[in-house]
């Protein structure tokens, strides 16, 4: 693994959220499970956003979203220039 | 006299003034207007004013009710929660954006050789428990707190610069022209000053004899004139075309200052306003985005799911770009990004909510009628004693 200190440091606060905020939640009597359901989707997402920034694999989720928008602003004759 | 239960207004806006700073502090924004960026960060704020009347607009449609829980009541349930899907959505988007921001500006100038999420672990759980214990209340009161700090650091960084200052920096006035003057006012309209659409999820929980508007813009007012300063400074310091080549105009505008051998590097000021600024709209973002899954959910207990939606926006932090010249190029197209969020999605909410309250009104029987029972002369004697 090529950045093993963020893979490591992004554990542990996932770690320290599992073992401070989910347990508690799961142990709880009148837990809602909706909100555990949301919350093991969470956990999971960041865990698997750890191992692919652990392995130097970078996204660019943000002109993902951005691109369609820019298309779109051009066709109708904008000008992106800032 | 507020409830005790119920949140100051004056709290909110301090809130709202202090996130504006978060990410337009260190970023010299407005390069398209060039020497104008000033000017057009005033009109910006001229033309907020409008934006602002209508989220106050919507607000008064149903009293006392937050944002979301007025996109229930106009939309019904299933309308409803994709209306709140969209918003906890673009919250997440925008907490994820300062997160970033923040951990690349520390990086690049502080601590290069420490990973990036070093600086989360101590930053998120800081914020997941103040919003899960103490919520709304704590947030604002800190904010409330921090503002002055905040204040204080522009005002002074600006009366220290006055001596490296050169008014030819921002000569001639109006001289980048129209197009570009409208651009820049667009651009600052949306990115630091829309984003207020964020705090109106907040509205629940403010007593429904405040105003709305007059809470919205002196957030918006007292923050914005703060920007002006801070962008002034840097247009007269540094000038708009060396401005328009940092990427932390202002952390390099203030880095000229220094007062004999003694006030040296105050630069570091910008760091500490960048990351006061920044927790309180992250804190902004987490509990916007905490309010929405909880509806969306229908959880008895709205707060339980922060430290969650913290976790989430630090996890997409990390997926938005992968380095600084990407980010920039990704920042600049936010204002677009916003429209929708910021104007679109509001308006509908308050051309729904007022036809629906209007249908509602002519559904219900006016309380005014007279009863049936009534005989015809005591409904004249009625009318008589209406009219005087």
């Amino acid at each position: 693994m090529c950045n093993n200190g963020h893979f490591w440091l992004s554990l542990l606060l996932i770690g320290g959220f599992v073992l401070l905020d989910f347990i508690p939640q799961v142990r709880e009597q009148k837990h809602e499970p909706p909100a555990v359901c949301f919350s093991v989707c969470v956990y999971a997402f960041a865990a698997v956003i750890a191992f692919t920034a652990g392995c130097s694999i970078r996204m660019n989720a943000a002109m993902a979203i951005f691109s369609p928008l820019l298309s779109l602003y051009r066709s109708w004759g904008g000008d992106m220039r800032w | 006299m507020v409830n005790s239960k119920k949140v100051p207004g004056s709290r909110i806006s301090a809130l709202v003034a202090l996130q504006l700073f978060s990410s337009s502090l260190v970023i010299g924004s407005g390069s398209e207007a060039r020497q104008d960026s000033w000017l057009a960060l005033v009109f910006a704020l001229a033309a907020s004013l409008p934006l602002l009347w209508l989220y106050a607009a919507v607000l008064r449609l149903f009293p006392g009710k937050g944002f979301f829980d007025i996109a229930l009541e106009t939309f019904g349930r299933v309308g409803g929660k994709i209306f709140i899907a969209l918003y906890f959505f673009y919250a997440v988007f925008m907490g994820a954006m300062v997160i970033r921001i923040a951990d690349d500006f520390i990086q690049l100038v502080n601590l290069p050789q420490s990973p990036e999420v070093a600086l989360l672990l101590f930053s998120a759980p800081l914020v997941a428990l103040q919003i899960r214990f103490g919520g709304l209340k704590d947030l604002s009161s800190c904010a409330k707190f921090l503002l002055p700090i905040v204040l204080i650091f522009v005002g002074s960084m600006f009366a220290l610069g006055l001596r490296f200052m050169d008014v030819g920096n921002i000569q001639p006035v109006f001289g980048s022209g129209a197009k570009n003057l409208s651009q820049g006012t667009f651009r600052m309209m949306s990115v630091p000053l829309g984003d207020a659409v964020l705090s109106l999820a907040f509205f629940g929980e403010v007593s429904p004899t405040e105003k709305p508007f007059r809470i919205l813009a002196g957030g918006i007012l007292l923050g914005g004139n703060m920007l002006v300063l801070g962008l002034l400074r840097n247009q007269l310091i540094l000038g708009a075309p060396v401005c328009d080549n940092y990427i932390y105009a202002s952390y390099d505008a203030v880095g000229v200052i220094n007062v004999g051998e003694f006030i040296t590097r105050i630069s570091v000021f910008i760091g500490v306003n960048l990351i006061l600024a920044s927790m309180a709209r992250i804190g902004t973002c987490v509990y916007t985005a905490t309010l929405g899954i909880s509806q969306i959910l229908g959880l008895k207990e709205s707060r339980r799911l922060a430290a969650p939606c913290t976790l989430l926006m630090a996890a997409a932090s990390f997926t938005l770009y992968d380095n600084l010249l990407a980010g920039t190029e990704a920042i600049q197209c936010l204002p677009l990004f916003g429209v929708p969020f910021q104007f679109l999605l509001p308006l509908l909410l308050l051309v729904c909510g007022k036809i629906k309250k209007s249908r509602k009104r002519r559904a219900s029987p006016a309380p005014s009628a007279a009863p049936p029972s009534f005989s015809e002369k005591e409904r004249e004697g009625a009318d008589f004693f209406r009219t005087v």
